[in-house]
């Protein structure tokens, strides 16, 4: 089978890192990602099965990992070779049943074969203690675990706790928009929304975009500003919910004039009473950190690196930082649960520690239909192509960028149906 | 020689490239055979003696006011305002004309045993003027004597302490002015009128007045029924103000108005070619320009702006009148058009028009877009008698390189404005629906404008509104040689060449146009038949 690796080949890592600034192009051909071609991996135990991917989303993370921009912070958390692929549908048979799913990619403890740690016994597997250990090898997701392998693959293994089936009427691109829409569920409800009247969303890549959506289907009354850099990012951004969009430069600007604050400097008396940073770069923090009302929170959602930033204004105006990383379980709140009451399809939402966050993005899911998001689609044998288009996303008019990593005959029989 | 009198010129095939300006720049563009262009008049020699002229005109005031001597003695109270840096354009050599006034009117001040006296520079809602700019208005002299005393002061349109309201005209306008100067026993004003639509009771009811008496003439449909707005009896603006003057009048306040005209000698020597006319210029005014035009190339436009505004205009008086605000505005409007008429038969399709480096609102500053629509839809546009210089579904073509370009002191509203406001919509109505009164009251600005430097919040509104009356008329508006990108987002279409632009402009007026040419500088006012 047909799947691209990443190997722990550290010249290569650098060799993208220091091209990726010139060419996209060169760095993801001298990088560390490769088509490869063997046998299928082993399943590790009776509980897991083989899932054979029909879309696979390539996610900033995925970018960042592949040229080389991520944080050395992950690299103990991930066992090379990996295949990367965290955002998918597949098919899978399911004790005898062929059926359409999306995969939750958290490796925790339960997937792991171990007692649940102290996180996982209250549903926040996001922040399981034992992404170390258990019956597979080191790795945060599936995406980055040697062992399981990851959805730009044609086959790969998961967990049958990590299966959830893909209601009828989502597409495959509906359906693949799931992963990263629980990712802008989560960074939502960590915000605390009492007293908040107006947020910005400064970003809208795919993750800013669903954050403005989860925004708006969470907190209906909430007015929500969108910073976005291109004309499609900004038209969609207002389909989405957005009140107002402005460029990413006119978010502080725009803070103050809103709310007829003072300013001097880089000082501002009041703000956006939260601003979720879907961007993650120093810049970015920065600007979210100014634009925030004294007392108020910044989210940050878009996957950050190494920075230098100034935090005396966030010091001084006491606004918190917050981070947000994949999800878990959500208390149940009356914005979950009103949502929850009017689109549940199953019974199995809400458990003893509230609403796991997957299930709330498959039942969001069916009411946005978010598939319009994926802009391009392209075969495993184009991913040079496909990953340059995806870290120029903004730039070039796309938003979602997915593999379908299925056999080209197979893909050419569902494009004629 | 006498100064010859402004003219149109119709092109034909001999006729050398034409001056545009082109903000710190300049652009000769060829135009097409046929066109007209208009030439203002040549400077008009300036008065030999102005302190003389001066202090004749205060002896021997117009209307029914007696002269200013009889009007001064001991105890009475007396506020003396001036024009702020908005006038005139460029500043003018030293020394300013408000100096001469106002050390000839502070001597007389002083001698009739008045002791309770104030200078007041009559901002309405533009920004205070720096040290240095109130030193060059007024001289060494009076300003050392005046600025650590207290009597020095600016006009703070958002001090509730220091405002009265003085009541309603018939028309419901309520008015509203600085404290001082209505409790003042005469109001002595001293203005600087480089064009028509300077002076008369604008002075005092403008000047002098806060946001809430402003935004009854300040406004999108007083504007577009101003037609022009230089042409003070077709003007609502000026209805307006006369109509509060008059309630100023009376209700007893009591104004000794001092009106001056100036000759159009705009640029020193080293500039001069810009007023010749192209055919005439000489081996010298070639070089000039050549090295001018060569060199600003190669200049960041911030230091090509530093050069020109460093320029200081040799302006000379060519007329003082003092007295009652109606009779000595009616000479000074006489004046005025004795220096800048030109007679123009009918309209065109297509009026172009250079725009230079600066208009009355960035002294010292940035040319920023909004200003832009302002320069050469408000006061161009408006540089008519009679009919506007295109016709009705016309198209304006404005040279300016209109980059998006802000000074965050004097203009930090503007940036907003530019990039909120102008984002969502152009049309002045909507603009002055939604979006004037949350500037007009935003604590940030209102506290910029008073500590800082800066002009008011709801200033870039009224900048729009001045172009609305040319919105209301046009088919179109093209800036050539404007970034894309910024020329857009003024509701307004980028061309890279004239040739271009025309055929741009084509597409709306229809094939065959007829194109017009205002040449500046300097300043010029048609009178279209």
């Amino acid at each position: 089978m047909k799947a691209l690796v990443v190997e722990e080949k550290l010249r290569r890592f650098a060799a993208a890192k220091v091209l990726s600034a010139a060419s996209k192009q060169k760095a993801i051909m001298f990088g560390p990602l490769k088509l490869d071609e063997h046998d299928p991996l082993p399943l590790p135990n009776e509980e897991w099965i083989s899932v054979r991917p029909r879309l696979s989303g390539i996610c900033g993370s995925d970018v960042s990992a592949v040229l080389g921009r991520s944080s050395r912070y992950f690299e103990p958390l991930t066992s090379f070779p990996f295949t990367p692929g965290h955002e998918v549908v597949a098919d899978a048979i399911i004790d005898g049943v062929s059926s359409r799913v999306v995969i939750e990619p958290a490796l925790h403890c339960r997937i792991r074969g171990l007692p649940a740690c102290r996180w996982c016994r209250l549903g926040q597997t996001q922040r399981c203690e034992r992404i170390l250990d258990g019956s597979i090898e080191p790795g945060i997701q599936t995406g980055y675990c040697t062992s399981v392998g990851g959805g730009w693959s044609e086959e790969f293994s998961a967990h049958r706790s990590q299966l959830h089936l893909v209601p009828d009427g989502l597409s495959d691109e509906d359906a693949v928009m799931i992963e990263p829409l629980a990712c802008a569920i989560h960074s939502v409800l960590r915000l605390d929304s009492n007293n908040v009247h107006s947020v910005a969303v400064l970003g809208a890549g795919t993750i800013g975009l669903l954050t403005v959506a989860a925004l708006r289907q969470l907190h209906p009354g909430i007015r929500i500003t969108c910073a976005a850099k291109y004309s499609h990012q900004r038209s969609m951004a207002m389909r989405l919910g957005a009140d107002l969009v402005v460029e990413p430069k006119q978010l502080v600007r725009t803070a103050r004039s809103s709310t007829s604050a003072m300013s001097v400097g880089n000082w501002q008396s009041q703000g956006f009473d939260a601003v979720f940073d879907c961007v993650g770069s120093e810049s970015s923090v920065t600007e979210a950190i100014a634009s925030t009302t004294p007392g108020g929170t910044v989210v940050v959602s878009g996957m950050p690196s190494n920075m230098s930033i100034d935090l005396a204004p966030l010091w001084h105006r006491e606004i918190k930082l917050v981070g947000s990383y994949a999800y878990g379980t959500e208390e149940q709140t009356e914005s979950t649960s009103g949502y929850i009451s009017a689109e549940a399809q199953t019974g199995s939402i809400v458990t003893e520690n509230g609403i796991r966050t997957f299930d709330l993005a498959i039942s969001m899911a069916q009411r946005l239909k978010l598939g319009a998001l994926v802009t391009h689609r392209y075969g495993l044998e184009n991913y040079e192509e496909a990953i340059r288009l995806a870290a120029e996303a903004g730039q070039r008019g796309a938003i979602k960028i997915a593999f379908d990593p299925r056999p080209r005959r197979a893909r050419e029989q569902e494009n004629r149906r | 020689m006498s100064p010859r009198p402004g003219f149109v010129l119709e092109v034909d095939k001999s006729t050398p490239p034409t001056l545009f300006w082109h903000g710190e720049n300049f652009r000769l563009e060829r135009l097409p055979t046929g066109s007209r262009i208009i030439y203002p008049p040549e400077p008009m020699d300036g008065i030999k003696d102005p302190r003389a002229a001066i202090a004749a005109a205060l002896d021997a005031p117009l209307g029914d006011s007696e002269p200013l001597d009889s009007l001064l003695r001991p105890g009475l109270r007396v506020a003396v305002c001036f024009d702020d840096v908005s006038l005139p354009l460029p500043q003018m050599q030293a020394p300013d004309i408000r100096q001469m006034i106002i050390e000839e009117v502070l001597e007389r001040v002083a001698r009739a045993g008045v002791e309770d006296v104030k200078l007041i520079a009559a901002l309405a809602l533009h920004r205070r003027m720096t040290n240095s700019e109130l030193r060059h208005a007024l001289g060494n002299r009076v300003y050392d004597a005046t600025s650590t005393a207290g009597i020095l002061t600016q006009h703070d349109a958002e001090d509730p302490d220091n405002l009265m309201l003085i009541g309603e005209t018939d028309m419901g306008e309520t008015v509203e002015i600085n404290k001082y100067a209505a409790t003042a026993d005469l109001i002595i004003y001293v203005n600087i009128n480089l064009v028509s639509m300077d002076g008369g009771h604008k002075s005092v009811a403008t000047g002098l007045s806060s946001y809430r008496s402003l935004k009854h003439h300040h406004n999108v449909k007083t504007m577009v029924h101003s037609k022009s707005f230089m042409d003070h009896k077709n003007s609502e603006l000026h209805s307006s103000n006369w109509r509060m003057g008059k309630l100023l009048r009376d209700s007893g306040i009591k104004i000794f108005q001092i009106e001056t005209t100036l000759n159009t000698d705009t640029f020193p020597p080293a500039f001069e070619f810009l007023q010749k006319r192209e055919w005439e210029w000489g081996l010298k005014d070639r070089a000039s320009f050549v090295g001018a035009s060569e060199s600003l190339k190669r200049t960041p436009p911030w230091a090509a702006r530093k050069i020109f505004h460093s320029v200081r205009s040799p302006y000379k008086l060519t007329s003082v009148q003092a007295g009652e605000v109606e009779a000595v505005h009616k000479r000074t409007l006489e004046n005025v058009y004795r220096q800048q008429s030109v007679d123009v038969e009918g309209q065109t399709d297509i009026l172009t028009i250079g725009l230079p480096f600066i208009g009355p609102y960035n002294v010292n500053s940035v040319m920023n877009p909004i200003l832009v629509h302002c320069l050469g839809l408000g006061y161009f546009f408006n540089m008519y008698r009679g009919q506007p210089l295109v016709r009705k579904g016309g198209v304006v073509i404005l040279s300016h390189p209109t980059r998006p370009e802000f000074d965050p002191t004097f203009h930090p509203s503007y940036i907003d404005f530019f990039d909120e406001v102008l984002a969502d919509t152009t049309d002045p109505l909507k603009i002055e629906a939604k979006y004037e009164e949350r500037y007009a009251t935003d604590p940030w600005y209102i506290h910029l404008y008073r500590k800082g430097h800066a002009y008011h919040g709801v200033h870039p509104f009224y900048m729009w509104y001045w172009g609305a009356h040319a919105l209301d008329h046009l088919g179109g508006v093209i800036i050539l040689g404007g970034d894309p990108k910024t020329t857009r987002r003024l509701g307004y279409t980028p061309a890279s060449t004239m040739a271009d632009a025309i055929e741009m402009a084509k597409s709306i007026v229809g094939r065959d146009p007829t194109l017009t040419h205002l040449h500046s500088p300097p300043l010029l006012m048609a009178n279209v038949h």
